[in-house]
C-alpha cells in the first residue's frame, strides 16, 4: 500500500539555527500528511508557514530533522523516487546562458532520456507551456512568466507520475494562470498526481481534491477540499433599498454585517435571521432589491480560521498582508 | 554505473557551455594570451643569448599563472553561482546524486583548464616559431605537468565552495597554492640540520602537518629543467599525474561528503 502512495509525510519536523546566536527556529512541526495517487492536492499557508521548507523536504533539498518522507514508499533521497518527480520550485532560475531547447536536453539527460525521445519530448512540452515560438531565444531575454512556462515545461518533461509545483500561478497574467490550470487538470485526467502550493486560494478550491493547511510551521487541517468547505458558515446576502432608520436600528442586532451604497444597504446575515429582518424591511417599507444565499469560499474561511475574524478583512492582518500576496 | 557517467557528462557538458559563455572566462583567457605575447616584447629587453631562456621560462610561468587564477575563479565561482542563483533547486531534484553533481562540475572546470591550456600553449609555441626556437618535446611535458598541478587547485577550490562563500574559498585555495608550492622547501628546511626550525623548534610539529598534508605542488613545475635542458621523463610525467589524480580523489571525495550534509534553504 505505501508504495502506492505518492508522498507520505509522518511527524516530519525540521528546525533551523540561525544568526550568530544560532538562534533555533521550528520551521516545520510534526506535520503528517499523505497524498493519494491521481488527485490534486493542494498545499496551503501563509508566508513563512512552512510549505516551502516541507517541498523542499519531500525534494531531498532539505534533511528532515525528524520524522519521514516516502516518494512512492521511498525515501526522497533515492534517486529513483525523484525520477518519478517533476518538480517547479518556487521562483524557478535557471541556467541564463541556455535556450529552453538546451535546458531541456540537459535536465532530460540527467533522466536518462534516449536522444530520439528527447527530442520529440522537447517539441511537446515546449509546445505545451506555449514557449515554441522562443526555443533559441536565452533564457536571459525571458520575461517572469516565460520563465514560470519554461520552469512548468522542465517539470513534466519527463512523464513523472508525480508533480510538485511551488507557487505555480505566481507571475503568471490570468491567460497564463488559466492556461496552467487546464495543464494541471489535464495531469490529473492523464492519472498523474499534482502536489501544489499556492496562495491563489480561489484556484485551490477550484483545483484541488484535497487540501492540506499549514501555518506556523504547524499542519492546521488536512484532508477533501470539501470537508473543509463544509465548515465555513452558510449565510444570505440581502440588498435593500430606502431603509428607514428605525428599521435599521431593529434590524442591526440580526445582522453578521452590513454596508451602505447610497440609499442601498447591504447586509450579510445567518440564514436563520433572514425571515426575522425580511419582515422588519417590509414593515417599514423598505425595497427589497435581492436575496442570495452564499457559502463562505475558501479564501473565507481559512482567513476565518487562520486570524479569528471574518473575510476579506481579515486579509489585512496575515503575515502575508493580501489573500495570493509573497512567498512562502 | 553507465548512468551515472551519462549524468556526469550531462553535468560537465553544461559547465563546459557555462564557462565558453561566459564573460569573465573569456576575460581571463585573452588576458592570459596577452601575458603569453608580453614574453615576445620582454625578449626584445635581453642580450641575444638570454632571449630563449626569457621565451621558455615566462612562457611556461604564464600558463601556469593563468591557469591557476583561472582555476581558481573557475572553480570557486562554478558552486556558489549555482548555489547563489538557486539553480541548484533544480538541478538537485533531478535523479542525480549529491556526489555526481560535484564530479561533474569538477570535469566541467578540468575541461575549461585543458582548453585554456592548449590555448596558451598553441600561444607559447607560435611566439618561439616566431622568433625561431626550436620546439622540443620537453615543452609539451611541461604544459601537461602544468594541467597536473591545475587539477589538483581546481579541486581544492571545488572543496572550499562546497561549504564555503566564495571570497573565503578564493582565499583558502590560493593560501593551498602557495604553501603547496612551499612544501618541498619546508622539508628541506626540516631535514637540513640548521636553518628556521632547527632555531624554533616549535615550529617543526606544524611544518611536518604542513608537509604530511598539503599536496606538493612543486612536483609540477619543470621550467627550471626546461631553461637548463636537463631531460624530463615521460615516467616522471606519469609519476606527477599519479600523485595529483591522487589528491584530486581525496578533495572530490571531502568536497561530495560535505555537500552531501548540506540544506538547500
Amino acid at each position: 500500500m505505501p508504495e502506492q502512495v505518492p508522498i507520505l509525510v509522518e511527524s516530519l519536523s525540521k528546525t533551523f539555527r540561525i544568526g550568530f546566536e544560532r538562534k533555533v527556529v521550528d520551521a516545520v512541526h510534526n506535520v503528517s500528511f499523505a497524498v493519494p495517487a491521481g488527485e490534486i492536492f493542494g498545499f496551503l499557508g501563509p508566508n513563512g508557514a512552512g510549505k516551502t521548507t516541507t517541498i523542499k523536504m519531500c525534494m531531498d533539498l532539505i534533511r528532515p530533522t525528524s520524522g519521514a518522507i516516502r516518494i512512492f514508499g521511498r525515501t526522497p533521497s533515492d534517486i529513483d523516487a525523484r525520477a518519478r518527480i517533476g518538480y517547479l520550485p518556487e521562483q524557478p532560475y535557471f541556467y541564463d546562458y541556455l535556450t529552453p531547447t538546451e535546458l531541456l536536453d540537459f535536465f532530460g539527460r540527467l533522466y536518462g532520456m534516449p536522444s530520439a525521445e528527447l527530442a520529440k519530448r522537447i517539441d511537446e512540452v515546449l509546445d505545451l507551456v506555449g514557449l515554441s515560438h522562443a526555443r533559441t531565444r536565452t533564457l536571459r531575454k525571458f520575461s517572469k512568466g516565460m520563465l514560470q512556462r519554461a520552469a512548468l515545461a522542465q517539470a513534466l518533461l519527463s512523464h513523472p507520475d508525480l508533480v510538485v509545483l511551488d507557487e505555480p500561478m505566481s507571475g503568471l497574467d490570468p491567460i497564463g494562470r488559466k492556461e496552467f490550470k487546464d495543464i494541471i487538470l489535464s495531469l490529473r485526467s492523464r492519472g498523474c498526481t499534482v502536489f501544489f502550493s499556492s496562495h491563489i486560494l480561489a484556484d485551490v478550491e477550484l483545483l484541488c481534491d484535497k487540501i492540506a493547511i499549514i501555518d506556523h510551521g504547524k499542519l492546521r487541517f488536512s484532508g477533501a477540499t470539501r470537508d473543509f468547505l463544509s465548515q465555513g458558515q452558510a449565510e444570505v446576502e440581502v440588498i435593500a433599498s430606502n431603509v428607514p432608520e428605525q428599521a435599521l436600528v431593529a434590524i442591526t442586532p440580526h445582522v453578521r454585517s452590513s454596508e451602505r451604497i447610497g440609499t442601498t444597504l447591504k447586509l450579510l446575515l445567518d440564514k436563520q435571521r433572514v425571515a426575522d429582518v425580511l419582515a422588519k424591511l417590509m414593515e417599514s417599507k423598505a425595497e427589497i432589491v435581492s436575496v442570495v444565499p452564499r457559502s463562505e469560499t475558501l479564501e473565507e474561511i481559512f482567513f476565518r480560521t487562520a486570524t479569528g475574524r471574518p473575510g476579506a478583512n481579515a486579509a489585512a492582518k496575515l503575515p502575508g498582508g493580501v489573500p495570493g500576496g509573497g512567498a512562502a | 554505473m553507465t548512468a551515472s557517467l551519462s549524468r556526469v557528462t550531462a553535468i560537465a557538458t553544461n559547465t563546459f557551455k557555462e564557462a565558453l559563455r561566459n564573460r569573465v572566462f573569456l576575460g581571463l583567457l585573452i588576458g592570459a594570451l596577452a601575458m603569453i605575447l608580453c614574453s615576445l616584447i620582454l625578449s626584445q629587453m635581453v642580450v641575444f643569448d638570454q632571449e630563449r631562456r626569457v621565451v621558455q621560462d615566462f612562457g611556461l610561468f604564464f600558463i601556469s599563472f593563468a591557469g591557476v587564477v583561472i582555476a581558481i575563479v573557475v572553480g570557486v565561482l562554478l558552486v556558489y553561482k549555482e548555489l547563489q542563483l538557486k539553480t541548484i533547486y533544480s538541478l538537485l531534484s533531478k535523479p542525480i546524486h549529491r556526489w555526481e553533481f560535484i564530479v561533474g562540475r569538477y570535469a566541467g572546470m578540468f575541461l575549461i583548464l585543458v582548453l585554456m591550456a592548449a590555448i596558451m600553449a598553441s600561444a607559447w609555441v607560435a611566439v618561439m616559431l616566431v622568433k625561431g626556437m626550436p620546439i622540443l618535446p620537453q615543452y609539451g611535458m611541461a604544459v601537461i605537468l602544468v594541467l597536473g598541478e591545475l587539477a589538483v587547485v581546481g579541486a581544492v577550490a571545488i572543496l572550499f565552495s562546497s561549504f564555503s562563500t566564495p571570497i573565503l574559498s578564493g582565499i583558502f585555495t590560493f593560501g593551498v597554492f602557495v604553501l603547496g608550492r612551499l612544501v618541498y622547501f619546508i622539508d628541506e628546511l626540516l631535514r637540513a640540520g640548521k636553518g628556521l626550525f632547527v632555531e624554533a623548534p616549535s615550529l617543526r610539529p606544524l611544518a611536518r602537518a604542513v608537509v604530511q598534508v598539503f599536496p606538493d605542488l612543486s612536483v609540477f613545475d619543470v621550467s627550471r629543467e626546461i631553461v637548463l635542458e636537463i631531460p624530463v621523463t615521460w615516467t616522471y610525467v606519469g609519476e606527477s599525474l599519479a600523485y595529483a589524480a591522487c589528491y584530486v580523489l581525496i578533495l572530490l571525495v571531502i568536497a561530495a561528503l560535505a555537500f552531501s550534509r548540506r540544506d538547500f534553504v
